[in-house]
């Protein structure tokens, strides 16, 4: 999961604070949201296309979230082709209808999810969950909140391990796990999670007093400094500040100008 | 007696858990899905429900921390995220106000807490959460509003089915052994009321 998507690369992208390497997925996927036409939302592939080749993001890693598209595009097309039914109708039969506007929406859509999903690697694969927390601490993200999300971040792949060997065991005690139907499959879950869960839920206490004995508290992010600091560069800035505006100005065309939408310019 | 917020390190380890369990779970749901995007059972429901029940406010938190990260991690936008932890957090949270209120047993271990874990968690809760999380879909244009109609159906059923099949044997089973712990929660914020106080609720 988390851990497994980042690969060590050269770069400029990579180079880059991890503030900036939050700041520009996040803008980007905040102006694919501002594309509400096909005509528009088309340049958004080619734009997650070049920022995944600037990043040195592996192939592999963006084929892992490619799959997620195998169910996601079917899902949404059908949805709006089918359920939309605002514009002219292009094809009808008995109670189904497509029309022009449903089958805008409906490729709008693809292309515009399509491209923020390609753009999560930007964030996954540029850094590790060190420089993800650390950054985030920087945009002034409460440092508890980071905490918290760096030691749930911290557990993951510990019960991802707890849960394979629970599997390896319950199959050497004979649970059937993967030549069955899926309701067995459900059934057999239990077998599986419950164990998992005492396996964590033993860790936890252990984690709090540890916590504890740190003396870790609400307030303590105040006075606190850190080892792992972004250090911002004037090129961060810039591409930093450049991601905004650009946010702000696809924003302002899309809501002051009606720029980008269906039936609007582009 | 008031009753007072405790904020620990016991509640921030039990958000970090609550949090890695439901995101894992989360991934977990992909694997029993029939068609694309409707799955016969999603299994992060049990956790948010199960550590709502045992620890309060602070599971249900790790409900909301564990969309975001769950979410994004299998490739769903931030702000889809953000604003869909809510509904999880719901889920969670409508049965968990209603032990506390009535206390319940959480172990399921009479029939009355059992009926109104089936109704509130099981029924009431997941409908909540399918009607708000295709809501949440509508507001960040993956479907369009008739999809609701539709999608409400399977999503609860999804959810329906983790909170029976996963919730009950995990509260029957791990209730007691949760109670002997240092994270089990009396009150829906403290851990352990004062002794000789007036129970709050």
């Amino acid at each position: 999961m988390f851990s497994t998507y980042y690969v060590p690369a050269g770069g400029w992208y990579r180079r880059l604070s991890p503030v900036t390497k939050i700041v520009v997925p996040v803008a980007f996927v905040t102006i694919g949201f501002f594309m509400a036409s096909p005509l528009s939302a088309v340049w958004l592939l080619p734009s997650v296309v070049i920022l995944l080749w600037l990043a040195r993001i592996p192939g592999w890693v963006v084929r892992t979230f490619t799959r997620v598209l195998y169910t996601l595009v079917p899902v949404i097309t059908v949805s709006w082709l089918l359920l939309f039914q605002e514009g002219r109708v292009l094809w009808a039969w008995r109670f189904l209808r497509v029309t022009s506007t449903g089958l805008a929406r409906a490729v709008a859509m693809d292309f515009r999810f399509t491209a923020i999903i390609l753009s999560v690697p930007l964030i996954l694969g540029a850094m590790p969950q060190q420089d993800l927390v650390a950054g985030l601490r920087k945009l002034r993200v409460p440092y508890m909140v980071c905490f918290i999300l760096a030691l749930a971040l911290r557990f993951i792949p510990t019960l991802m391990a707890d849960s394979d060997q629970i599997r390896e065991a319950q199959m050497a005690r004979g649970l059937e796990l993967e030549k069955v139907s899926v309701w067995r499959k459900i059934g057999n879950l239990v077998a599986t999670t419950l164990p998992m869960l005492a396996l964590a839920l033993a860790r936890v206490e252990t984690l709090s007093q540890v916590v504890e004995c740190r003396g870790v508290t609400l307030t303590r992010g105040r006075d606190k400094t850190f080892y792992n600091e972004p250090v911002l560069r004037p090129v961060d800035y810039v591409v930093s500040l450049g991601a905004v505006a650009l946010t702000l100005a696809v924003g302002f065309f899309r809501y002051h100008c009606h720029w980008f939408g269906i039936g609007g310019p582009a | 007696m008031k009753p007072r917020i405790e904020f620990g390190s016991r509640q921030i380890a039990i958000i970090a858990l609550s949090t890695a369990v439901y995101s894992l779970l989360n991934w977990f749901g992909a694997a029993f899905q029939v068609v694309p995007g409707a799955s016969l059972i999603y299994p992060a429901t049990a956790a948010a429900v199960v550590f709502s029940l045992w620890f309060g406010f602070w599971g249900a938190l790790g409900a909301y921390f564990g969309t975001i990260i769950g979410g994004f991690a299998w490739g769903s936008p931030i702000y889809v995220g953000l604003t869909g932890g809510l509904h999880d957090m719901i889920e969670g949270l409508i049965p968990a106000l209603v032990f506390y209120a009535l206390h319940l047993d959480r172990g399921l271990r009479d029939k009355r807490s059992l009926l109104f874990y089936v109704i509130f968690g099981c029924i009431v809760g997941t409908a909540a959460n399918a009607v708000l999380g295709n809501l949440n879909f509508v507001l960040w244009g993956v479907l369009p509003l008739k999809a609701v109609l539709v999608g409400f159906w399977s999503w609860w059923a999804a959810d329906a089915v983790a909170a029976v099949v996963l919730g009950i044997p995990l509260l029957r089973f791990l209730t007691p052994y949760v109670e002997k712990t240092s994270l089990y929660h009396e009150g829906f914020l403290v851990r352990r009321f004062r002794r000789g106080g007036k129970h709050p609720a």
